[in-house]
């Protein structure tokens, strides 16, 4: 059996207005969000836009395993605005037994980014299955909620510039610390092995642990406070 | 891609500017009761500028939509009928919607199955005090960007208005709205291919072409009078002028997602003519009868794309093919 050679595809996307990916643990009614989408974000928009192109079996059959595993480095768009909104929305209740579940209508806060740049998404994937991700990764229309339209203006065989990409604050290398670069924590799944029954909700409820959170320092720095939100920029973690 | 000199549409966008004066289409809330704050977006070159949201152009387009759907007759769920924002979710209470499907609600309405529903999960209690319930669910095919003014090209008026208090001792009130005027830049992007389709598992529901058709075009139609006939927020007093309009549509015919781009970039419509090739048509547009005719034109000559499985056939999956 040959070998399998990996090589690295960069996806770049451009936003056509605002977008907002929801920082995982943080109320849904006073939503927070991070620069750009995180690991478990990119892997399930790889899983659902499979799904549309390929059918269900393919993906599972063919490249579920690919996507849990592969190495995957988010770098942001070069410049962002944070900004929150308010939004009206309902609120749910389940009742009982015998009692009729209730809808309430409230307010909540999200925070939406306006971004200048674009977003690169670099996976590490066997040569053999360029062509479905380069497919799949050209149809990926949104990241974080539906309404954060995007569009890929084209992918490449490119290694990553991890300096300039988001990573685990586990492997933060530097010396010093790690001084006013946003941070938050993201969604990655479990391991490697997480099986397809474990984090597709429409065959079963996503189980608690096939998603884990981890704390990501994004290479990016607040540059300006406004009265309504934060402007952030890229740098390196090497600068 | 043409058959039959009929265009198939997998998804489309409109990218465009809209003039609008003197409106108060989509506000943030008040500071109590004395004055409106209008909606604001920090813009990533430091600016704020106006902004109205995609909520509200959507669920005046769902309203909107219903009605054109029972102008032709497609069916709506009882909630959908009422013109219940909860759709599908609203009937889990009704007795004869205890076994609720998807099969069923993309079936039985048309609004479910163009703007999306969510019937959450629930657990069943030990206690055996709640039943378990299946997540349901359909994203909207009809998404909408927020509208954000261009820098530089808006500018916003405060109207004394006056109303009444909510009691006798109140008297007259007197409160401060804003009238906003300005150049705006908004994206549409609606997924013709999953028009009568789960698109959880990307499996045909609604079978037969004449029903997607007839969908489709309602959707199309209802876009059209969208961006021609503006509705928000307070349009009973303030409804707003509609000055100018230019911008661009995109067709994609096969799987794939078709472009979308900022109106805020000044080339936005030379960049998306650019991209124009076998399996993506642009369609750009200057007036307000540009835009009128290339819409009509796409509800007489296009059609819901099937699922790009359903091209392949259930079994045989070529991924190489697509595209």
């Amino acid at each position: 059996m040959a070998p399998t050679n990996f090589i690295w595809l960069s996806a770049e996307y451009n936003f056509a207005a605002m977008y907002s990916c929801r920082i995982p643990l943080t109320s849904i009614g006073s939503a927070t969000v991070m620069p750009a989408p995180g690991p478990a974000t990119v892997r399930l928009a790889l899983i659902r836009t499979g799904i549309e192109l390929f059918g269900i079996d393919y993906v599972r059959d063919k490249l579920f395993a690919t996507i849990r595993s592969t190495k995957i480095y988010i770098r942001p768009p070069e410049r962002i605005a944070i900004s929150n909104q308010l939004i009206r929305a309902y609120k749910y209740n389940a009742g009982r037994l015998g009692e009729e579940d209730s809808i309430q209508e409230t307010i909540t806060y999200r925070e939406f980014v306006h971004p200048m740049g674009t977003m690169f998404i670099y996976l590490q994937i066997p040569d053999v299955l360029e062509t479905d991700l380069n497919q799949i990764l050209k149809a990926i229309g949104y990241w974080g909620q539906s309404n954060s339209l995007a569009y890929c203006l084209n992918i490449r065989q490119t290694d990553p510039e991890p300096n300039e990409c988001a990573i685990p604050l586990r492997s933060f290398k530097l010396n010093g610390s790690v001084r006013n670069f946003f941070s938050c924590v993201t969604s990655e799944f479990r391991d490697e092995k997480v099986e397809w029954d474990e984090v597709m909700p429409f065959l079963q409820a996503t189980k608690p642990d096939a998603v884990r959170v981890e704390i990501y320092v994004w290479p990016m720095v607040i540059y300006q406070q406004h009265s309504n939100g934060k402007i952030l920029c890229r740098g390196t973690f090497e600068a | 891609m043409i058959s039959n000199n009929l265009w198939v549409c997998y998804e489309m966008s409109i990218n465009f500017r809209v003039e609008w004066q003197a409106h108060s289409l989509s506000n943030a809330g008040s500071n109590g009761s004395n004055r409106l704050l209008p909606r604001r977006q920090l813009l990533a070159d430091g600016t704020e500028t106006d902004a109205c949201s995609g909520n509200i152009a959507k669920h005046h387009h769902a309203v909107l939509l219903a009605e054109h759907f029972e102008a032709v007759s497609i069916p709506l769920c009882p909630a959908c009928r009422n013109r219940d924002g909860r759709r599908a979710a609203a009937l889990i209470n009704l007795t004869d919607y205890k076994e609720l499907t998807i099969e069923r609600i993309l079936k039985e309405c048309g609004l479910c199955d163009a703007h999306g529903f969510l019937v959450t999960s629930k657990n069943a209690a030990s206690d055996g005090s709640t039943e378990t319930r299946q997540r349901l669910s359909k994203h909207s095919l009809v998404e909408f960007s927020y509208a954000l003014a261009l820098p530089g090209h808006h500018t916003e008026t405060t109207q004394i208005a006056t109303r009444n208090g909510s009691s006798k001792e109140d008297g007259q009130m007197i409160m401060k709205m804003p009238s906003r005027s300005g150049q705006y830049s908004r994206c549409v992007r609606y997924r013709s291919v999953g028009i009568g389709v789960d698109t959880d598992k990307w499996k045909l529901v609604v079978n037969d072409e004449e029903k997607r058709i007839l969908r489709h075009q309602a959707i199309l139609r209802t876009l059209m009078d969208s961006v021609l006939s503006p509705e928000g927020a307070l349009t009973a007093t303030m409804l707003p002028h509609l000055t100018g309009l230019n911008g661009a549509i995109v067709i994609r015919t096969t799987p794939g997602r078709a472009a979308i781009y900022s109106a805020l970039e000044p080339d936005f419509i030379t960049l998306l003519v650019s991209l124009e090739d076998d399996t993506c048509r642009v369609f750009p547009f200057t007036t307000i009868t540009e835009f009128s005719n290339a819409m009509k034109e796409l509800i007489k000559h296009s059609i819901p794309a099937l699922p790009s499985q359903n091209h392949l056939g259930a079994n045989k999956v070529s991924p190489t093919k697509i595209d």
